[in-house]
């Protein structure tokens, strides 16, 4: 409790120099809102000067700044250029659409990747491991899109398996909203029919983000592994006769946690970026692609607010890694 | 003859280098790979698939893919490759002076480090191209300003061993100047995780540039760069799919080549961590 206290000024402090330096940004956006403001073409000098007082564009850079800022705490993040309608709300409508991709991607790569990792390092330097390392740098070392761009040709194109994007065949009603995750909607509802087109439609775009951290995920936990595999208090268990199994799965994943638990939730950080790339191929109706949007309408408002609560969301899971690393170790608690 | 140490690591070793020296033969005469012009129009050779003729198939425009992506590998690798020089090269020089600086210096230093380091890179750049305008430099610009701040992390926390040797505690004995230590006594001895690191993150610096292309604030039409093809070839994907494949697969290959070596040049320089990352 303590540490997160100690922690805590250090991550609003973080926040607001990292909000500073992309408001600064806005600066040198090309084009005068003021100018914009006063109706463009046929505004005189004066009308100019009126639209840019009223919109307080007349003060100094901090001061606006601060307005800023005083608004965000609020939740008011401005109006969208392009729709007129508060950012907020539409940040609200799109992220729980993301939250649901980067959720299943995580799941798959932590459920997939963790036990790569072990079998890898139980057969160390024997076939499995000689199949998976390898496999690992491969998936490592895939563009995304193009991976993705690849699926739905394969899958979508040649097999027609799955769909090609969205997060529901158009014509179907989403369920009620529970938590804005259709899958969790859906199976709240008990519409199965919906649950099964949603699942459909989340495969191809959550496996694909989950590739690079799979691969990640898997060579951290076999490196974690083969760290504690000639441990002391393996030669012991193993003395008292327990099954590998037994010693593999509980006495040593257990003692290479730390830095498994880390890189997964590390990952969840890194998993952000991949949000934007993987929504883009899917066209899936998160916040990602609601961030590409507004940079091609140029709708900064919009990309201000989607750069502010993605870093925040970014700091904090990282900081809060490094919170749970006294909790899983004794050792680093001092 | 014994072959470099690099180069006995095994095929994939040995493939990872001929790849990068193609690569380099690509980027420094394009035109020994392919007679044809990279931007010539041919309306009547528009998305041909693949065939003797055009290997890799014709894009919209009826240009040579294969000629777009071998004129392609200077744009895309040069841009990556100058990002992650820069990078290290203000990180190195940064953590060699904040290692050497006090401590109250080294904790306030180590606090602008961690701020540079808490921005989500793609986003970061996303967000800098929109506003400073679109283009490589620009991304590569956007994420130097994040990336140096690692390798100013990695080089300190080398210069705290190291600068508890012997060799360095003998040349201050011997009353070397202060910046004569720096430079020719601890700087040689802190850089080989500074090279490993500096080998993966160029195959970090393709793949994040690519991604920026595809999202449409890298690289611009009609540079013949990889990642800004895959990105058209998107549009024709169901019905031509060798346009976005073969971009795509020169950047897969690289990336996976950079790794290689990147795992091969720790092995060699750092044979300790061998223990833990390979059998």
């Amino acid at each position: 409790m303590l540490l997160v206290l100690r922690r805590l000024p250090l991550l609003v402090a973080l926040l607001a120099a990292i909000s500073a330096a992309v408001f600064a940004l806005t600066q040198y956006l090309p084009g005068d809102p003021a100018f914009v403001a006063a109706g463009g073409g046929d505004a005189t000098p004066e009308m100019v000067a009126a639209a840019r007082a009223r919109l307080g564009l007349d003060r100094p850079l901090w001061v606006r700044y601060l307005y800023y800022m005083r608004n965000v705490a609020g939740g008011d993040f401005g109006n969208s250029i392009v729709n007129r309608r508060p950012v907020i709300d539409d940040l609200k409508k799109f992220w729980p659409a993301s939250m649901e991709l980067a959720l299943a991607a995580i799941a798959i790569s932590a459920l997939v990747g963790i036990p790569l990792g072990v079998v890898s390092a139980a057969w160390g330097g024997r076939w499995p491991d000689r199949l998976i390392t390898p496999a690992s740098v491969f998936l490592g070392s895939m563009p995304v899109f193009w991976l993705g761009l690849m699926a739905v040709f394969v899958f979508y194109r040649q097999l027609d398996l799955l769909p090609a994007g969205g997060r529901l065949t158009v014509g179907l009603t989403p369920p009620p909203v529970a938590t804005g995750m259709l899958v969790v909607d859906a199976a709240i509802a008990g519409e199965w029919r919906v649950f099964a087109d949603a699942l459909r439609h989340l495969i191809l775009p959550s496996v694909i983000l989950s590739v690079i951290s799979l691969a990640m995920i898997t060579r951290v936990t076999r490196a974690a592994l083969l760290d504690v595999l000639h441990e002391d208090y393996l030669r012991t268990a193993r003395a008292k006769g327990l099954g590998e199994a037994r010693i593999l799965l509980k006495h040593a994943l257990r003692n290479a946690s730390v830095p498994i638990l880390t890189i997964v939730g590390l990952q969840l950080g890194q998993l952000i970026g991949g949000v934007v790339v993987t929504e883009t191929i899917f066209s899936w109706p998160g916040l990602g692609l609601y961030a590409v949007t507004a940079v091609e309408n140029q709708d900064y408002p919009a990309l201000l607010a989607f750069t502010l609560i993605t870093t925040a969301v970014y700091v904090t899971i990282n900081m809060a890694v490094d919170l749970l690393y006294p909790l899983l170790s004794p050792q680093t608690r001092h | 003859m014994r072959l470099p140490r690099v180069l006995r690591g095994g095929p994939f070793a040995v493939g990872s280098v001929a790849v990068l020296l193609l690569l380099a033969a690509m980027m420094a005469v394009p035109s020994a790979f392919t007679r044809r012009d990279p931007n010539a129009i041919d309306f009547l050779a528009r998305l041909k698939p693949p065939s003797l003729a055009h290997p890799f198939g014709t894009d919209e425009n009826g240009r040579d893919l294969w000629a777009r992506v071998v004129h392609g590998a200077r744009p895309t690798l040069a841009a990556a490759v100058l990002l992650i020089a820069v990078a290290a090269a203000i990180g190195s020089v940064a953590g060699l002076l904040i290692g050497a600086a006090g401590r109250r210096a080294d904790e306030w230093l180590m606090r602008v480090t961690e701020f540079f380091l808490a921005f989500p890179q793609i986003v970061w750049a996303l967000a800098f191209a929109t506003v400073m305008g679109r283009g490589m430099v620009n991304c590569a610009i956007a994420l130097a300003i994040t990336w140096w701040a690692q390798y100013a992390r990695l080089m300190r926390g080398q210069v705290l061993v190291q600068r508890e040797k012997e060799f360095i505690l003998t040349a201050r004995a011997l009353g070397q100047r202060q910046w004569r230590i720096l430079l020719f006594h601890l700087l040689p001895n802190c850089l080989s995780p500074v090279l490993v690191k500096a080998t993966i993150d160029v195959s970090l610096a393709i793949l994040l540039l690519a991604a920026l292309s595809f999202l449409g604030v890298g690289a611009q039409p009609p540079l013949p760069e990889w990642g800004a093809m895959v990105t058209i070839g998107r549009k024709y994907l169901l019905d031509y799919p060798w346009y976005a494949t073969f971009p795509g697969l020169a950047i897969f290959i690289t990336v996976l080549a950079f790794n290689v070596l990147g795992e091969r040049v720790r092995d060699v320089l750092d044979p300790q961590s061998r223990a833990a990352g390979r059998p």
